[in-house]
């Protein structure tokens, strides 16, 4: 069976790291996925004047910039006027992943976080995932960003709420009939 | 406000069903061969930010950092890292996470002192790659007295400071299977990875993006 096929050749990549070298790293990686239209640059003040002036389809920001956080940066994306720019696709990289900056990234919008060092096949996999997953973008006051509820699965044993919460008995939000035999028992 | 769900249409989703392109396999074999013909200006960049970590020491008065050195110390351990696991030299990548940790908790804790910043300093230059390697035995033993330290101010890492004498003796088959646990715990398993004790998420493509695996 022959291997699906991706063609990447049309987009436009943002690589924004402060260290020269891993951005070169980066683009020779994104090079080889027959990626054409790479920019790349050292800070957030340098990729905001891009995100100005271009387009791009893919962004891959290191999460800790010289002049700001990553995802301070992500959140200024975010609320781009331009769209689709501002739902763009983005990548945050970070060395030291502690938990607290993954939340802060996902909670500024980001789609996926990837712990450096970055291997060409894990960016590949990476960037294939987001390329099948299509996933709507919920905006709200406090945040905008692509939908974190993207399983297109049934919760286990059929339970959709918890079955001790009180608040919940007797609710007619109810998916299946599990809740219901749980409230009444 | 209420919320708004957008559908934007965006040119990766449709890279997939454009016609032409390249398959993973090609796509990896030609990434890897690209990243390797510049392969020789790493051990520059990791020598540079072990230069800076040394002057960032240096200029410490009264063995105490101001906070502002301890976060550019910390965003120098942080390029080491990187730098270290992309070229799997193993002690330095261990010591410069070690130093990572050991930054990060003097952060949090609002202590600002020298000492423990300087011993990890001079532990990386033994492990930079411009010198000759120290014997394993060296190594460990090393990696252990780091250990001990950030032991010492509870600074240890996920998994505990064991970490840095386990990396040397490959032993990492418990972080890999203690990383599913605390990432579920941590972000729900939501195609974000949380800090680990290795760097495996960059050799776990197919644990990541997560399966469709009930958490």
């Amino acid at each position: 069976m022959a291997q699906p096929r991706m063609n990447l050749s049309k987009l436009n990549v943002l690589v924004v790291d402060r260290n020269h070298y891993y951005r070169a790293l980066i683009s020779q990686a994104l090079r080889g996925f027959e990626i054409k239209h790479i920019t790349s640059c050292e800070t957030a003040s340098a990729a905001k004047e891009y995100l100005t002036n271009s387009d791009f389809d893919l962004c891959l920001i290191e999460a800790e910039l010289p002049d700001m956080s990553g995802a301070d940066l992500v959140r200024f994306i975010r609320r781009l006027k331009k769209e689709p720019l501002r739902f763009v696709l983005i990548i945050v990289l970070s060395s030291y992943a502690q938990a607290g900056m993954v939340s802060a990234a996902r909670d500024a919008g980001a789609n996926l976080v990837l712990k450096k060092p970055t291997s060409p096949q894990a960016l590949f996999d990476h960037i294939a995932w987001l390329a099948r997953t299509k996933r709507p973008y919920i905006e709200l006051d406090s945040y905008i960003g692509p939908d974190r509820k993207f399983h297109d699965i049934d919760p286990p044993d059929g339970h959709y709420k918890r079955a001790k919460d009180p608040s919940e008995a007797g609710s007619a939000n109810v998916r299946s009939g599990a809740l219901e035999e749980s409230a009444t028992q | 406000m209420s919320a708004k769900v957008h559908f934007p249409a965006l040119l990766l989703h449709e890279a997939v069903a454009l016609g032409g392109g390249i398959t993973r396999e090609e796509a990896i074999e030609a990434a890897l061969k690209n990243v390797r013909a510049i392969s020789g200006e790493g051990d520059a960049s990791i020598e540079a930010a072990i230069q800076a970590l040394e002057t960032l020491v240096e200029s410490v008065a009264l063995g105490q950092f101001a906070a502002i050195q301890l976060h550019a110390v910390l965003e120098q351990a942080d390029q080491v890292v990187t730098m270290a696991g992309t070229f799997q030299y193993e002690a330095l990548d261990s010591a410069s996470r070690s130093l990572c940790d050991t930054a990060d908790g003097l952060l949090r804790q609002g202590r600002l002192e020298a000492a423990p910043v300087a011993v990890h300093v001079r532990a990386m230059r033994l492990f930079s790659p411009l010198y000759a390697a120290p014997a394993p035995e060296v190594s460990v033993h090393i990696l252990t007295e780091l250990g001990k330290v950030t032991a010492h101010y509870n600074f240890a890492p996920l998994g505990g400071a064991g970490h840095l004498v386990l990396a040397i003796f490959q032993c990492q088959r418990r972080f890999v299977a203690d990383a599913p646990t605390y990432r579920h715990k941590v972000v729900g398993g939501l195609g974000f990875e949380p800090r680990q004790a290795e760097s495996e998420s960059a050799v776990l493509p197919l644990d990541d993006p997560p399966t469709m695996t009930p958490v």
